[in-house]
C-alpha cells in the first residue's frame, strides 16, 4: 500500500519544481515579448498567449504546491501557516520570502485580468513585481528546498534563473541605449 | 503616354518589397522590407550645405526629373531601413517647383535617421519616399498688395527656401515684399546663408533679418513684430519654428489681430511634446488616463497601445496597415473616425470642420486616452489577418490557432509536471541535518511543541517547515 504522506510530499515537491520552473518559462517569455517590442521586431501573438497561459498554470502549480502542504497529514501545516509569512518559526526567512512572492504573484495576476480597469502606468509598475516572485522564489526554493542539495536541482536553478537575468539585462540595456519607442520622439522632426 | 507606362511599369513593383526593386548594380540603403505607400527615388547629387548639413537631389530613377509634381513648402516622407528596423522621417522640398528638376532636400544631423542619411546616401543610392504633401505652401492667388512675413528656426528655413525661390522667380509686379526673419544657432550652422542673400541681392523685394542665438541675438515673437514694417493683420504669415516660438508667434498674432487665416504653420514634433507644449490638463490626461486600448467596429477584442503610441502605430503593431502618408499630422492620408472614446488631437488641419464633426482624427498624430473604438468603414486599408511587410507589431491569431497554442501550452506544462515528478520521486531529498528517513509513522498521541534533535521526533524531508507541530514523527530504521 502506498504511502500516503510520502505521496503529499512528493506532490509538494513536484508541483513546487514545475510550478518554479513554469514561472520562469512565463518570465522568460513575457522578457522576450518585451525585448520584441523594445527593439520594433514583429512580435507574435503566439508568445503573448502563451505568457499569459503558461504564468497561469504556474499560479495553479503553486496552488497545488500549497494545497499539498496542507493537506499533509505528516505535517499538519494549517492553511494559515502556509500563508502566513511568520508561519514557520523554523525556517522564517525561508517561508517569508515563500510568502512574499505568493503574495506578488497574486498582485500580478490580479493586476493583469483587471488591467483595463487601471492606468497604463499602475499596471506596468505593478506588473514589474513578477520580477520579485522570480527573485522570493528561488530564494525561497534555494533555502528551503528538500531537493537543493541535488545536482540536477542545482542545474534547474541556474538555468532558469540565469535564463531569467540575461533577459533582463538584455532588456535593461536596450532601455538604457534608448531604442525603445522613442522614436516618436524624432520621427517627427524635419530636415 | 510611353513615358507615363514606363513610370508604371517602375512603380507597380514598389509594394513586393524593397530588394525586389533594388537593381543589383544601385546602391541601395539596405534592403529590408517593403515600405508602403512610397516610390523608389534616386539620390542624383548631394553637398554639404552648412557646418551640419546636406541636401540632396532626389530625381525618377534614370532621369533628373522630379519624381513627382509638388508645391514649395510641401515635404516627403523617406522610408530608411536604420539596423533592423524602416524609421519614417519627413523632410521639406526646398526646390522651386519645377517638374523638371530633381526634388531638394536638406537634411541636418539631428538624429539616428538624418545622421545615416548625411553618412551613407550619396549619388545613385535608391531611396523610397511618399509623394509630396502638406498645405504649408504659398497662397494660391499671390496679391502683390499683400505683404509675406516669413519666421523660420533652424532647419525650419528649408520649406520657406523653397518658396523663397519661386517668388525670385516671379516678375517683379507679381511680386509682394517679402520679410524673412531667420534664427540660427550661429553663422556656421546657417543654412543657405549665402543664397539666401543671392536671391535679392539689390534688396529690391526681400528683406531678411538673421539672428544668431551665440551672439545674443533671439528672435521673439516682439522683435519680429517690431520689424515687421506692416500691421500684423495685414500680413500672410508663415512660420516654421519650434512649438514654444510657435505658441509665443500666435499669441502675439492673435493679439494684433491677426486672422487665423493668414497664419500659415509647419508643425514638426511628437504628439506628446506637441501636447505638452500646448495644453498642462491635456499633459495631466496622459498620466492619468485608463489603459489605453484600441477596438474596432464589429470585432472582437480589443489592441493594446503603448504609452507614447499614436493609434496608427496602435493599429500598425497589431498587423493591420491602415493607409498613411506623412506621419506628421499634415497630410490627411491617415485620418481614422473615433466612434466612442477620447484621443489627443491638437492637429487637424488637414481635417475638414465636418470631419472634424464626425469624429474624424489623424491617426498619426492622434493617441488614445483610455479605450477608443474606430469604425470598420473609416480606413478601408485596415487589413486584419496575416499581414506582412513594414509593419512592426504582434500578429493577429489565426482562427483556431489559439485553441491549439492553448492545448500546445497544456501539454507542455504537463510535461514539466510529470518530468518533475519524476526528478522528485526518483531522487530522494536528501537528508537534513536531523532526519532519518526510512520509514515513518504518525504517532497516536501528538506532542505539542516539536523538537530538533536527532532522537525519534525527527523533521520531515517535504523541505518546507519540516516540523510537526501537531504530530511527532517517529522514524525506525529497517
Amino acid at each position: 500500500m502506498p504511502d500516503v504522506t510520502m505521496s503529499w510530499e512528493h506532490l509538494t515537491r513536484a508541483a513546487a519544481l514545475a510550478g518554479y520552473v513554469a514561472l520562469a518559462l512565463g518570465v522568460a517569455l513575457g522578457l522576450v515579448q518585451s525585448v520584441a517590442r523594445q527593439r520594433r521586431m514583429r512580435g507574435s501573438w503566439m508568445l503573448a498567449e502563451a505568457h499569459q497561459l503558461v504564468t497561469l498554470l504556474a499560479a495553479l502549480l503553486v496552488a497545488t504546491h500549497l494545497a499539498a502542504l496542507a493537506l499533509n497529514p505528516l505535517l499538519s501545516f494549517p492553511a494559515v501557516s502556509v500563508l502566513l509569512p511568520t508561519g514557520d518559526p523554523r525556517r522564517p526567512v525561508a517561508h517569508a520570502l515563500g510568502a512574499v512572492g505568493l503574495y506578488a504573484l497574486v498582485l500580478v495576476l490580479a493586476s493583469s485580468w483587471l488591467r483595463r480597469l487601471l492606468p497604463y502606468r499602475l499596471w506596468r509598475g505593478l506588473h514589474g513585481a513578477s520580477f520579485l516572485v522570480f527573485a522570493c522564489v528561488t530564494a525561497h526554493g534555494i533555502l528551503a528546498g528538500s531537493d537543493t542539495g541535488v545536482t540536477w536541482m542545482w542545474v534547474v536553478y541556474i538555468g532558469c534563473a540565469g535564463c531569467a537575468a540575461a533577459l533582463a539585462l538584455a532588456r535593461l540595456a536596450l532601455a538604457w541605449r534608448g531604442e525603445p519607442g522613442k522614436a516618436p520622439e524624432v520621427s517627427r522632426v524635419r530636415g | 503616354m510611353a513615358a507615363r507606362a514606363a513610370r508604371a511599369a517602375r512603380a507597380a513593383p514598389l509594394a513586393q518589397g524593397w530588394s525586389a526593386i533594388a537593381r543589383p548594380k544601385e546602391q541601395a540603403l539596405g534592403s529590408l522590407i517593403a515600405p508602403v505607400n512610397t516610390r523608389a527615388v534616386r539620390v542624383v547629387r548631394r553637398v554639404a550645405t552648412s557646418a551640419d548639413a546636406v541636401t540632396f537631389w532626389l530625381a525618377e530613377p534614370g532621369t533628373t526629373l522630379a519624381p513627382a509634381p509638388y508645391l514649395p513648402g510641401q515635404f516627403i516622407t523617406l522610408a530608411v531601413p536604420v539596423g533592423n528596423e524602416l524609421l519614417y522621417r519627413s523632410y521639406s522640398l526646398c526646390g522651386s517647383g519645377r517638374a523638371d528638376a530633381p526634388w531638394e532636400i536638406t537634411v541636418k544631423r539631428a538624429g539616428v535617421v538624418s545622421n545615416a542619411l548625411c553618412e551613407r546616401v550619396g549619388p545613385g543610392t535608391t531611396l523610397y519616399s511618399s509623394p509630396p504633401r502638406g498645405t504649408f505652401t504659398l497662397p494660391y492667388r499671390l496679391d502683390p498688395g499683400v505683404p509675406l512675413t516669413f519666421v523660420a528656426a533652424g532647419s525650419g528655413i528649408t520649406p520657406i527656401y523653397g518658396m523663397l525661390r519661386t517668388l525670385a522667380g516671379l516678375p517683379a509686379i507679381m511680386r509682394p515684399p517679402v520679410q524673412l526673419h531667420y534664427a540660427s544657432r550661429n553663422l556656421e550652422e546657417t543654412i543657405f546663408g549665402r543664397e539666401l542673400t543671392e536671391l535679392d541681392p539689390r534688396g529690391e523685394w526681400l528683406r531678411c533679418w538673421q539672428y544668431c542665438s551665440s551672439r545674443g541675438q533671439r528672435m521673439t515673437p516682439e522683435t519680429v513684430r517690431k520689424r515687421a514694417s506692416v500691421a500684423a493683420a495685414r500680413t500672410e504669415w508663415y512660420i516654421c519654428a519650434p512649438e514654444k516660438l510657435k505658441r509665443d508667434m500666435l499669441l502675439m498674432l492673435h493679439d494684433e489681430g491677426a486672422p487665423l487665416s493668414r497664419v500659415h504653420l509647419e508643425v514638426f514634433a511628437s504628439p506628446k511634446r506637441r501636447a505638452l507644449a500646448l495644453s498642462m490638463p491635456l499633459a495631466m490626461e496622459f498620466v492619468q488616463a485608463e489603459a489605453p486600448s484600441v477596438s474596432i467596429e464589429g470585432q472582437r477584442g480589443a489592441l493594446d497601445a503603448g504609452p507614447d503610441e499614436s493609434l496608427l502605430e496602435t493599429l500598425e503593431r497589431h498587423g493591420y496597415r491602415p493607409k498613411f502618408g506623412c506621419r506628421a499630422g499634415v497630410c490627411g492620408a491617415c485620418r481614422m473616425q473615433v466612434l466612442c472614446g477620447r484621443v489627443t488631437e491638437d492637429c487637424d488641419s488637414a481635417l475638414s470642420p465636418q470631419e472634424r464633426a464626425a469624429g474624424y482624427v489623424l491617426g498619426c498624430t492622434a493617441q488614445p486616452l483610455g479605450p477608443v473604438t474606430l469604425a470598420a468603414t473609416c480606413a478601408p486599408a485596415l487589413a486584419p489577418t496575416g499581414m506582412r511587410g513594414a509593419s512592426t507589431g504582434t500578429r493577429t491569431p489565426r482562427r483556431g490557432g489559439k485553441l491549439a497554442l492553448r492545448i500546445a501550452t497544456l501539454a507542455a506544462t504537463l510535461g514539466i509536471f510529470c518530468g518533475a515528478w519524476t526528478l522528485t520521486g526518483t531522487q530522494p531529498a536528501p537528508p537534513t541535518t536531523h532526519q532519518v528517513t526510512p520509514v515513518v509513522t504518525l504517532s497516536a498521541a501528538p506532542s505539542p511543541v516539536q523538537t530538533h534533535d536527532a532522537s525519534p521526533g525527527v523533521s520531515v524531508g517535504a523541505g518546507h517547515g519540516g516540523t510537526v507541530p501537531g504530530a511527532t514523527r517517529k522514524a525506525q530504521s529497517r
